[in-house]
């Protein structure tokens, strides 16, 4: 019984000594172009290319906040690339046991048609000129599987027309093998997005 | 970590980016497969390619020394068609709600051939492309190396503008690639932008 309680002892030791190596504050870099530069008013948020389900959720977070801060944020998830059709299928059905009647109603709506975000290279850069985009607003996310483990996240804003940066800010933090996956992302894209504000 | 030529000012901004390609010198094929490299794959599930593991942090970093990526393997040469259902069931107080989502595949700018990308690259208006290869390969000491070239080439003369390589010895499919693209990246950035350097070294 002592051995198990020794052994339990030593883990509890571990676990709290790799809990607290003290960890690096994040690191952000910021870059502005020109003072001299108007703002962009109206941006596209890129889909974050990620194939993990950790950081999937990047390039909503950034696109909510730039909207709060006033900037319009055009969605191509949102917007049609063309014809789609819409057909709705509504079924009933009833059907009566001992005297009590059951209705079950089932709707179908399909929507076949691609949206801007599905479409070809050519029609997309073709839509940032019509629809007025003035920036693209690009999401990166990583996670550096050392001790500690690191997250980077960079959101970086360059003008449709020219690719010229507008704004980049990453951000580089060391994190705990206890903190989630959900944590830490949130943690890097809020660092990151702090140099935006700047 | 090797960096050719010097690290001079390099005029390229928009650039295309190729997803990392994996080659096994004097090994089997399925070295580059990450899932090669784990007996047990439910408890430590892998991704397809290196790919993966090295494209995205490569190229934040690549971003953060101050070029634009166009991500080839994003660039669409047609457009998907999209099929949404939602089917709602009501029965009663309880409605249940489903929604599937397809997409047709469709090529994208990797399936053209190398000359026709660039075609394609210079008439978006980018200026250069980067393609990094992954070298696996035994090393002298019979452990098993990995070596991380990049190579960035303007469009306008096909002429190397950088070439940034970093070797490790394995130790785990995620860590060996995750450090090796994060040197060739740091490297990318002591060429073009040394203040942006961020985090301890590895």
């Amino acid at each position: 019984m002592s051995i198990v309680w020794r052994k339990l002892a030593w883990l509890g030791v571990l676990a709290v000594t790799g809990c607290a190596v003290e960890k690096l504050p994040p690191t952000l870099v910021v870059h502005h172009a020109a003072a001299t530069q108007p703002q962009p008013k109206r941006v596209v948020v890129l889909a974050s290319e990620c194939a993990e389900a950790w950081c999937q959720g990047a390039g909503a977070l950034v696109a909510a906040r730039l909207a709060f801060r006033g900037i319009e944020v055009v969605d191509f998830e949102q917007l049609a690339a063309g014809d789609r059709v819409r057909t709705v299928i509504d079924i009933e059905k009833s059907s009566r046991s001992r005297g009590n009647v059951d209705l079950a109603k089932q709707r179908t709506v399909s929507v076949v048609g691609p949206r801007l975000s599905d479409a070809d290279m050519w029609t997309q850069r073709e839509a940032l000129g019509r629809l007025g985009i003035e920036a693209i607003v690009r999401v990166r996310t990583a996670k550096l599987n050392t001790w500690p483990v690191r997250a980077l996240a960079m959101i970086r804003v360059t003008r449709s027309a020219d690719a010229a940066l507008v704004v980049s800010s990453a951000c580089e933090a060391e994190l705990s093998r206890l903190d989630s996956d959900a944590e830490m992302m949130d943690r890097v894209i809020r660092c990151a997005l702090e140099g935006i504000a700047r | 970590m090797n960096l050719s030529p010097s690290a001079a000012a390099l005029p390229l901004n928009a650039i295309l980016a190729l997803p990392t390609v994996c080659k096994a010198q004097g090994l089997e094929a399925s070295r580059c497969t990450p899932a090669s490299y784990v007996n047990d794959q439910k408890a430590w599930p892998m991704p397809a390619t290196f790919a993966a593991f090295i494209d995205p942090l490569l190229r934040m970093k690549l971003e953060l020394a101050g070029l634009t990526l166009a991500d080839a393997e994003t660039m669409r040469l047609e457009t998907a068609q999209r099929s949404e259902r939602t089917t709602t069931n009501d029965r009663g107080p309880v409605a249940e709600r489903t929604k599937t989502v397809e997409l047709s595949e469709v090529p994208t700018l990797l399936a053209l051939p190398p000359r026709e990308q660039r075609a394609v690259a210079s008439s978006l208006g980018l200026q250069g492309v980067v393609s990094t290869a992954l070298h696996i390969k035994m090393g002298s000491s019979g452990a098993l190396s990995f070596e991380l070239a990049l190579e960035l080439r303007s469009l306008a003369d096909d002429q190397v503008v950088l070439r940034v390589r970093c070797a490790e010895r394995y130790e785990s499919p995620r860590e060996t690639a995750t450090i090796l693209a994060n040197c060739v990246g740091d490297g990318v950035l002591a060429a073009r932008a040394p203040d942006a350097l961020v985090g301890r070294q590895l």
